[in-house]
């Protein structure tokens, strides 16, 4: 189950603060005239549970057919889809991570969590304050390329890429000029080397399909970067 | 004139000979000739003098006598390749683009002769590169869909040969992981004295 592609790219969202925290795990069928979906949930590791989410979707096209005669008969047609998704998330944490290449697919994971179970999320941006700790926070990990967004009225973005980019001048004189970072691109490398790219809205793509070990402790490292920041909050 | 010139440029032991011969000789004539005034010793000094004119003039005439100067450089800009998912398209598409460049800078003797460059493009077949170059120099002489072949014809100067909207169809990811995952280009020609093998990797994100 766990080698699966779903796994390479995650939207980190944040729990409503008028929500409490999700302490029991989110198991259960729904089927109704709208939804058919399945919750599963396990525990994979200290303090976090998976959750899988199934779903159906309906949706309706037209189909067109030609008579002999010439009319064009139109009749609706029921196309039936099922997604997966899974949502991971630390027990007393107020962020979850939801695994899924398409960002409309994490809204409809949002409405989901509010209509059945009541839990109401928020899409995060990351600062440049999360970024600057992104930059510098680990010996095993290596920044191969930034983006940034001017700060001026022209708002240029421009990209510096490039092996040991942190020493360069180049890095340097941009990073002083409080320009804001857009995008990152960080080698990672514990149980297995891949490159991990961080977008400003909280999407976070990977370059292989990471293993269970290096995906726990990369959710375990934003979940303390993302906690020290909003100490206070909660 | 000219072509006497011409001619004894073309020798390069002459010139090298004559050269050292020069060096050596017109410390040890200036030297000699302040000692003793000899009118042997004076004109052995204008000899000397006319000889290393001489040799100017034929160093400027041709400069192939400080080496060869036909020169073949190439440049590869971005040499990584990140294909990102894009939602709107549905695929993995590369928001940079790959940039060969291609300077040279040749006698005229060596552009006489018709010189060439011959670049092999190798890639997972699943990839889609779009090849954009707009000099006539360049002839593509093979177009598959996991390979390309130019042959481009050196005149002194810049050539540009850009692989844009690099791309990736979204059901095509398992495919293309199962592959190097890498393209390849190899330049070849008789002016480089040996094939040069270039890599650019691809990860799809």
């Amino acid at each position: 189950m766990f080698r699966d592609p779903l796994f390479k790219t995650f939207f980190i969202l944040r729990l409503n603060p008028e929500t409490s925290l999700i302490s029991n795990l989110l198991e259960q069928f729904i089927s109704n005239n709208k939804h058919k979906i399945k919750f599963s949930s396990n525990e994979i590791a200290n303090d976090v549970i998976a959750t899988e989410i199934v779903w159906e979707t309906t949706n309706e096209i037209e189909s067109q057919e030609l008579h002999e005669s010439g009319i064009i008969e139109v009749s609706p047609q029921m196309i039936k889809t099922v997604n997966t998704c899974y949502i991971w998330y630390k027990k007393n944490s107020p962020f979850i991570y939801v695994f899924s290449k398409k960002a409309t697919l994490v809204l409809e994971v949002m409405e989901m969590l509010e209509r059945y179970f009541g839990i109401m999320v928020e899409r995060v941006n990351f600062s440049t304050q999360t970024f600057n700790k992104l930059l510098y926070f680990s010996n095993n990990s290596q920044v191969l390329q930034v983006s940034f967004r001017s700060n001026n009225e022209n708002l240029q973005t421009f990209t510096i890429s490039g092996s040991d980019i942190l020493n360069s001048e180049t890095f340097r004189s941009n990073y002083k000029e409080d320009n804001e970072i857009t995008q990152l691109t960080i080698l990672f490398s514990n149980y297995d080397d891949f490159k991990a790219k961080i977008y400003k809205n909280a999407r976070v793509a990977l370059s292989k399909i990471p293993y269970e070990e290096d995906l726990i402790l990369l959710i375990n490292t934003f979940n303390n970067l993302l906690l020290d920041e909003t100490e206070g909050l909660y | 004139m000219s072509q006497f010139i011409n001619r004894l440029s073309k020798s390069p032991n002459l010139l090298v000979g004559g050269s050292l011969a020069s060096l050596i000789s017109l410390p040890v004539s200036l030297v000699l000739s302040y000692l003793n005034e000899n009118l042997f010793m004076w004109s052995l000094l204008t000899i000397n003098i006319f000889i290393l004119i001489l040799l100017f003039i034929l160093v400027k005439q041709n400069s192939r006598v400080l080496g060869r100067l036909d020169q073949v450089d190439y440049y590869i800009f971005n040499k990584n390749i990140d294909l990102e998912f894009d939602e709107n398209l549905d695929k993995y598409v590369s928001k940079s683009d790959i940039i060969l460049v291609l300077n040279s800078s040749l006698t005229t003797e060596t552009i006489a002769s018709k010189p060439f460059v011959e670049i092999q493009l190798s890639y997972p077949p699943q990839l889609q590169i779009d090849y954009n170059w707009t000099s006539e120099q360049i002839l593509r002489e093979e177009a598959k869909s996991d390979s390309s072949k130019f042959k481009i014809s050196l005149v002194s100067g810049v050539v540009i040969i850009a692989l844009r909207s690099l791309c990736l169809e979204k059901d095509q990811e398992k495919a293309f992981s199962e592959t190097s995952g890498k393209i390849q280009i190899a330049i070849e020609s008789e002016l480089l004295s040996e094939s040069r093998k270039e890599v650019i990797p691809v990860s799809i994100f």
